[in-house]
């Protein structure tokens, strides 16, 4: 249904933060690096943000909204929001198998 | 971090793809007025316009520089670019210690005597010294946020007005006012000038953003600004000079209109205060003088609903005249003030949205040059003024403003010798 999301090679984890990010809503470049910084730790820098903005948008996962004074919000598409969903489930999977098997026996 | 970095790092973003920057470039852009900039910004930038002339989508615009070739010729070029990157990023960055002290050595003769935000708050300029001929340097252009950055400075000096919602601001030059487009804040471009018989002592933007006053030592001068690269001047009002105390350098708030834009208040003889119906500019009809003796002005400020003018003296005296009756007016001293307020510096003054609560901003000479926000309610002016004051541990010298929604003063922080004019502070909520 969805192109892969390893296709986005180097861009793969920044461009999951940032569907994380627009999941609860639309933001701007600087609004997403700062809550990516606030839920994750991460400090994306711009190069990397457009980057992935470049990629996700043009594979439909992201649309861009009108500029408010040269700041431009964007928001997820619903296939964007399929395929986070995706793969937040496998993560959430590796995280279960990961947790089970460094449990103390 | 450095200006440096951030002259850099959009330089960086030059080198996307054309067509890469037809669509993002504003955007970014306006990303890196907020973000500050580092070597690791810079160098991010640099591998993301590597990576972008590498991309499919983009690949095709690599025959830009490597001219007619195929793929091997065009990664060749690209490998190029990336290496002639790192050698000009690496050999910027080696001077970026040295600019960065220049810098700070110049900014430290002077502090900032205006200010102005945008409407939106996210711009501010500071008027840094005297700006023309004197001690001081230029205007200088702040992002203003969590963390406030210098973006650029243009020839200027106080006072400053933002206009055209903080696309354009006006500024103080030698014979008048110039306009600069700030479009793009990191290079602020000359638009028009609006000469008059020395440098502007006092600038006030209408409501309607289609005129301005501007205060001389004698007059006040009304522009046409319809037209912001052409305007044109359509009325002389006579005026005061605002005296200012000795040693006072700042004689700025001295005129403002009044919400709905049909009155214009300025300074009159005696320090009292001319009320001027401009709703016709090139006549413009002389209403009323109301107060006098109430010392050189300070600060000027119409409430929201135009009902009230506050004039705050640089003797420490509050006043405020109810326009509906004019004769009658309340005087309000601020606690423990001395009889001057200090001779230098520049005072705010603002209405709370409701029009209830009244703030200034004040410096008192007497211990040391503290700054106190006090704040007034207003809510009836046919009673004493009761104030409320606070000091602030804030500093001793620059320009404060209000921004719009009160949410914040904003104003150059002298803190620590070698930062003077470097850093731009932000306050907490205000009252009201």
């Amino acid at each position: 249904m969805h192109q892969k999301f390893d296709d986005l090679g180097r861009f793969a984890d920044p461009s999951l933060l940032i569907l994380t990010s627009l999941a609860d809503g639309p933001r701007h470049g600087y609004a997403i690096m700062t809550d990516i910084a606030a839920f994750s730790g991460v400090k994306m820098e711009p190069g990397t943000l457009y980057g992935a903005l470049t990629r996700l948008e043009r594979r439909g996962w992201v649309r861009p909204l009108p500029a408010d004074d040269r700041r431009r919000p964007y928001e997820i598409t619903e296939p964007g929001r399929a395929v986070l969903t995706e793969q937040l489930a496998s993560m959430a999977r590796i995280v279960t198998v990961g947790h089970r098997r460094i449990a103390p026996a | 971090m450095s200006g440096l970095a951030d002259r850099l790092a959009r330089l960086m973003v030059s080198c996307y793809p054309r067509r890469w920057r037809r669509r993002y470039r504003q955007e970014l852009l306006a990303l890196l007025d907020e973000h500050p900039s580092s070597p690791r910004t810079v160098a991010n930038l640099a591998l993301g316009a590597v990576g972008t002339h590498l991309d499919p989508a983009y690949r095709r615009e690599g025959i830009t520089m490597s001219g007619p070739g195929g793929p091997l010729r065009t990664t060749a070029a690209v490998a190029g670019l990336a290496v002639g990157l790192v050698v000009v990023v690496g050999g910027l960055l080696a001077l970026d210690i040295r600019h960065e002290q220049q810098t700070d050595g110049a900014l430290t003769a002077s502090y900032a005597m205006g200010i102005a935000v945008s409407p939106n708050t996210r711009l501010g300029v500071t008027a840094q010294g005297t700006g023309l001929g004197g001690a001081g340097c230029c205007d200088l252009v702040w992002r203003i946020g969590a963390h406030p950055k210098l973006l650029a400075k243009f020839p200027g000096a106080a006072p400053l007005a933002f206009a055209y919602g903080g696309q354009t601001v006006l500024a103080a030059s030698l014979t008048g006012v110039t306009e600069w487009s700030l479009a793009d804040p990191a290079r602020p471009a000359r638009i028009a000038t609006m000469p008059g018989p020395g440098p502007a002592q006092g600038i006030a933007y209408a409501p309607d953003h289609t005129m301005v006053a501007v205060a001389y030592a004698k007059a006040v001068h009304l522009w046409n600004l319809a037209n912001p690269a052409a305007p044109h001047r359509i009325a002389i009002i006579p005026a005061a000079a605002n005296t200012a105390a000795p040693g006072y350098s700042s004689v700025q708030d001295q005129i403002a209109f009044s919400p709905d834009g049909r009155t214009l208040a300025t300074t009159a003889a005696h320090h009292a205060v001319s009320l001027w119906d401009v709703s016709t500019p090139w006549a413009p009809r002389h209403l009323a003088t109301v107060g006098r003796d109430t010392g050189p002005m300070a600060a000027l400020a119409f409430s929201p609903a135009g009902s009230q003018l506050a004039y705050l003296g640089q003797n420490g005296k509050l006043t405020v005249f109810n326009l509906t009756d004019p004769a009658h007016l309340v005087h309000a001293a601020i606690p423990g003030s001395p009889a001057t307020l200090v001779t230098w510096g520049n005072y705010a003054l603002s209405y709370s949205p409701s029009g209830t609560q009244l703030t200034a901003v004040v410096v008192i000479e007497e211990t040391g040059g503290d700054r106190r926000i006090c704040t007034w309610n207003v809510t009836s002016v046919s009673q004493p003024l009761a104030a409320h004051c606070r000091a602030d541990n804030f500093p001793t010298a620059g320009a404060f403003t209000f921004t719009s929604n009160r949410t914040a003063i904003v104003g150059p922080d002298p803190r620590g010798a070698n930062k003077l004019s470097n850093t731009l502070s932000i306050w907490p909520t205000l009252p009201g």
